[in-house]
């Protein structure tokens, strides 16, 4: 069905913010049209052609859409989400000379959690849900974060639309690829192999000024210095999705060891090896199906947890496989 | 997005022998130092892999000082071919030390071979090996078994779409890695056999579910001619039967009672060959045999 130049218009119009105006209108009207009239394609495939074809993101055409928490991707447009707010604080700013106030905070659902914005005051309370219209997501500290803007329309929700806050606080499993997509997420499960225990785990001696852990007894900042003593964990999680780097501090890792601080530090003097410690971490983890929840942050060393639970998935290996079994066997 | 793949660590996928070695594919890079992707058939595309068997055999190709590594691990579909030398040295330290058999897991690199004129050939180059027993090695079979389904489910349902796009796949449900894999393998390869890989799910599945032995025996005399399949099984219960000490079957032996009880000696043979080669049976010494 031919469109005329009319009907195209807004359409090019999209297309051009969509490739950061960086095309001339022109050109994507030639485009377009081509597409359109002489090929036959139905205009929202070949909008995306379009924009693929001069290099930009298809994605951000997305039509107004309803969101879960755990399909929030950088860069979205015209966010319909609903959710619990669980934390809220206020900031003021200051913008061309005016006082302003701006909230953060995390929202909740099901799927996970996620950080938001909200540049104006739309009267929001924590533990209460509400649904966002026309919200935005962008990167900001390395993670995907919800921001709400000049557009954003907020509806109180009754507080049965979602699950109580005890409920969703419980962090929720995600994929390690998703989570290194959105840069991170706070409170968010995952399961999978431990590939690697890094050096560094185990028994380490901290700086009393500076908390770094010492190398070789001295410290980088503070040299020769009496270090204090400390556990922790740095390892790799692999889910066959992604790969996320691990830091457990001293509570996690007496758990995983199921020895106290003062146990391992006796274990290492007879030992006379530090690192034995490290081994024992070795013994206890690579291989093991885990899972492990904590924040997700990521720098320049890559995606890392912060681990604030370790745990063994104890699984009923004979029944899973029998039930897959049957759906294999169909 | 660039600086979050920037320190991105490869993933390491999780793949059944048969579905690596059916592997024809790689994607390289020209730039040095670029990783390499091997395009499995089911859109595994694997710069590292993570495996879990039995390692059936370990050869020493090198010399004493200077050893390199050719190791065979098993897992219920096939055989994983590890090779590890001067490079790998941390798992060149544990290959050296390794039990045959015993359950390891394996995080390796992935490696390819295409002998002039000919396919291409698959191995891993190992990272690490770690002991392992069987409770992680049944939980990887099962990871193993959800993630082969998974890509065998996504390039059913992108077979089945006109002009299949990632985004369709993944708003199905589908991670974003199975999807583009899946993708690539339908760009790759003219053929898929799905249905084939499909039943090669059910092996795995039933070394979970059904008693070890009978297992074995069952897999060892799967689609062989009734005759055949009873000699196999006939062999297997006699080497069993021969390896009193744990250290396998003496081959003379086990020759003595094939004469003894009239069977064909070049069948027998012949058998014993396909049942090694199979990974069925194993030699861990020179000489002697031994079930796996």
């Amino acid at each position: 069905m031919s469109k005329t130049k009319e009907e195209l218009a807004p359409h090019i119009d999209e297309i051009k913010k969509a490739l950061k105006e960086e095309v001339k209108p022109h050109e994507i009207e030639t485009e377009l049209e081509t597409f359109v009239n002489t090929y036959g394609i139905s205009l929202p495939e070949a909008k995306r052609a379009v924009i693929k074809k001069f290099g930009g993101d298809p994605r951000v055409l997305s039509p107004k859409r309803t969101y879960t928490v755990n399909d929030l991707r950088t860069g979205l447009f015209r966010v319909d989400i609903q959710g619990r707010v669980l934390t809220l604080s206020k900031r003021t700013y200051e913008r061309d000379g005016q006082e302003r106030v701006l909230f953060s905070g995390i929202l909740a659902d099901e799927t996970g959690k996620i950080e938001f914005t909200a540049w104006d005051d739309y009267g929001l309370e924590e533990g209460k849900a509400y649904r966002f219209s026309n919200s935005y997501t962008k990167q900001w500290r390395g993670r995907t974060q919800l921001n709400l803007g000049n557009n954003t329309t907020v509806t109180s929700l009754s507080d049965d639309a979602l699950p109580p806050v005890e409920e969703i606080q419980q962090d929720a499993l995600m994929n390690i690829d998703r989570l290194i997509q959105m840069g991170g997420a706070p409170g968010v499960k995952v399961e999978g192999f431990i590939v690697g225990i890094r050096n560094g785990s185990g028994l380490v001696f901290r700086c009393p000024e500076c908390n770094r852990v010492l190398q070789k007894k001295s410290c980088m900042i503070h040299g020769n210095v009496e270090g204090k003593p400390d556990l922790r964990i740095k390892g790799i999680v692999d889910d066959g999705y992604g790969a996320l780097y691990l830091i457990a501090g001293r509570e996690v890792t007496e758990s995983v060891l199921d020895h106290d601080l003062d146990q391992c530090l006796k274990i290492a003097s007879e030992r006379m090896d530090p690192s034995s410690i490290q081994d024992m971490l070795e013994e206890r983890l690579m291989s093991r199906y885990v899972s492990v929840s904590g924040n997700v942050f990521t720098d320049d060393y890559g995606t890392t947890m912060l681990v604030n639970a370790l745990n063994h998935e104890s699984r009923d290996v004979k029944d899973e496989a029998n039930e897959m079994l049957e759906a294999v066997e169909g | 997005m660039a600086d979050q793949t920037r320190n991105r660590r490869e993933v390491a996928w999780r793949i059944f022998a048969r579905e690596y070695n059916a592997s024809r594919y790689v994607i390289k890079k020209e730039e040095e130092m670029a990783p390499s992707y091997v395009i499995s058939p089911l859109g595994a595309m694997a710069n590292r892999v993570y495996i879990s068997g039995v390692v059936t055999e370990v050869e020493n190709i090198g010399t004493d000082n200077e050893p390199f590594w050719r190791v065979r691990v098993t897992d219920p579909t096939g055989v994983f071919y590890l090779s590890a030398g001067q490079y790998q040295p941390e798992a060149s330290k544990t290959i050296s030390k390794l039990k045959v058999p015993s359950f390891v897991s394996v995080l390796g690199k992935t490696r390819t071979y295409t002998p002039e004129g000919g396919s291409m050939y698959v191995s891993i180059l190992p990272e690490t090996i770690v002991e392992a027993d069987r409770s992680s090695r049944d939980l990887w079979i099962l990871d193993t078994v959800k993630k082969t389904r998974e890509r065998l489910n996504c390039i059913t349902e992108a077979l089945a779409m006109e002009s299949p796009v990632e985004e369709e796949l993944m708003e199905m449900g589908f991670p974003r890695v199975v999807a583009n894999g899946a993708l690539k393998a339908i760009e790759m390869y003219d053929k898929i056999p799905l249905e084939e890989f499909r039943e090669m799910l059910l092996d795995p599945l039933r070394t979970l579910t059904e008693a070890e032995d009978e297992f074995l025996t069952a897999q060892a005399t799967r689609g062989i001619s009734e005759e055949e399949s009873s000699l196999r099984k006939e062999l297997l219960r006699l080497i069993e039967e021969l390896d009193t000490n744990g250290e396998g079957a003496v081959y003379q032996e086990l020759m003595e009672k094939v004469v003894e009880l009239k069977m064909d000696r070049d069948e027998t043979e012949d058998t014993i060959t396909k049942l090694l080669d199979d990974g069925h049976l194993f030699e861990p010494v020179l000489g002697r045999l031994k079930r796996v």
